[in-house]
């Protein structure tokens, strides 16, 4: 019986404990996957991608990208009709909203960093240094690989 | 009397499925969207990188995908040009020409469009044309493109439809694909249509 009651106890206090400790981590905006494409020498204009996640208590958003590879970065979203004609748009506001705890995908086809006047074309391989800006935490430096498909 | 009932059961089952495999034959299992009249596709004249035009018969005896799209593009039409590239080296047959028309004519001049094109793949071509010339040629695929306001610095986006069209060696507009079409589907339908 007091086995049994030690066990529920055990379990009762992993159950809370743990929880707290995923709380517990640094609760700042982790990016993963950041990648752009391979250019053609003559294009003006290309994208970035990656996964955002906001492990803090507090929402957030991007706000702003800068990188010396563009002569000018808006984050943008691309998205498709009924009558299958892709339409594309600066995000309202001007921002990519980072709610607390959740995933966000910049992925080909949706949320992207729109990347204006290349200032060289992005070629297989090389990274590219981009400074992402946050409404809330301070600006994080991520490297952008540049490859041919989506990893 | 048992006996009987079943013999017919397994008679019926063998008539079934000799049906089924000889309706599996006949008609290839295509992945993409089936053109449900499958005509003459609609003839185009536009421009090639050296000012010579081009019609849709200059293709006739190949497999062609159609790629409406505008070379300042910087998601959906790089991305689309990527997996067509992988549909190329996928199928590695001459017999397969994959043609960018650019839906952007005031931008992309046919030297523009082609090198856009051939910079995913050199064996692309890359098309373009007069305003006119563009607007027919989307008319005439059911393709719909607008240019969107110019921003401060006279950027602007073009909406468009972002199929990919399959024309057949006959000349057929046949089967097209939405935007993310994975590139294997393609590449399993180009190459039932390289057979035929």
């Amino acid at each position: 019986m007091g086995a049994w009651h030690a066990r529920r106890l055990l379990i009762i206090l992993l159950g809370v404990l743990l929880p707290l400790a995923a709380c517990g981590s640094d609760g700042g905006i982790e990016v993963r996957g950041v990648w752009g494409r391979e250019s053609p020498s003559m294009a003006q204009n290309s994208a970035f991608y990656m996964e955002l996640r906001n492990e803090g208590d507090g929402g957030d958003a991007l706000i702003g990208v800068q990188s010396e590879a563009c002569s000018r970065v808006e984050l943008h979203e691309s998205s498709m009709d009924d009558n299958g004609v892709m339409r594309m748009a600066p995000v309202p506001g001007g921002r990519i909203p980072l709610p607390a705890g959740a995933a966000v995908s910049l992925a080909p086809g949706g949320l992207h960093v729109m990347c204006l006047g290349v200032t060289e074309p992005f070629a297989l391989g090389e990274t590219i240094v981009l400074t992402l800006e946050f409404a809330e935490h301070e600006p994080l430096e991520v490297e952008a690989e540049i490859r041919r498909d989506a990893p | 009397m048992h006996g009987r009932f079943s013999r017919r059961v397994v008679i019926a089952l063998f008539v079934l499925l000799a049906l089924l495999a000889a309706a599996c034959e006949r008609a290839p299992e295509f992945r993409g969207t089936l053109n449900p009249e499958p005509a003459p596709a609609a003839d185009f004249e536009l421009t090639d990188a050296g000012g010579q035009t081009v019609t849709l018969s200059d293709f006739s005896g190949d497999v062609l995908l159609l790629y409406f799209g505008y070379t300042f593009c910087p998601d959906v039409c790089p991305a689309t040009m990527s997996e067509l590239r992988r549909v190329q080296q996928a199928v590695d047959s001459e017999g397969l020409q994959v043609v960018f028309v650019s839906v952007d004519p005031a931008r992309d001049t046919p030297e523009i469009a082609h090198a856009y094109a051939s910079g995913f793949h050199p064996a692309f071509v890359g098309l373009s044309g007069t305003p006119d010339a563009i607007a027919a040629t989307a008319e005439g695929w059911g393709v719909f493109y607008e240019a969107g306001e110019p921003d401060e610095s006279g950027n602007y986006a073009v909406d468009h439809t972002a199929r990919v069209f399959v024309v057949d060696k006959a000349g057929r507009y046949r089967l097209s694909y939405a935007f993310a079409t994975p590139p294997e589907d393609l590449v399993a339908d180009v190459e039932i249509l390289l057979e035929e």
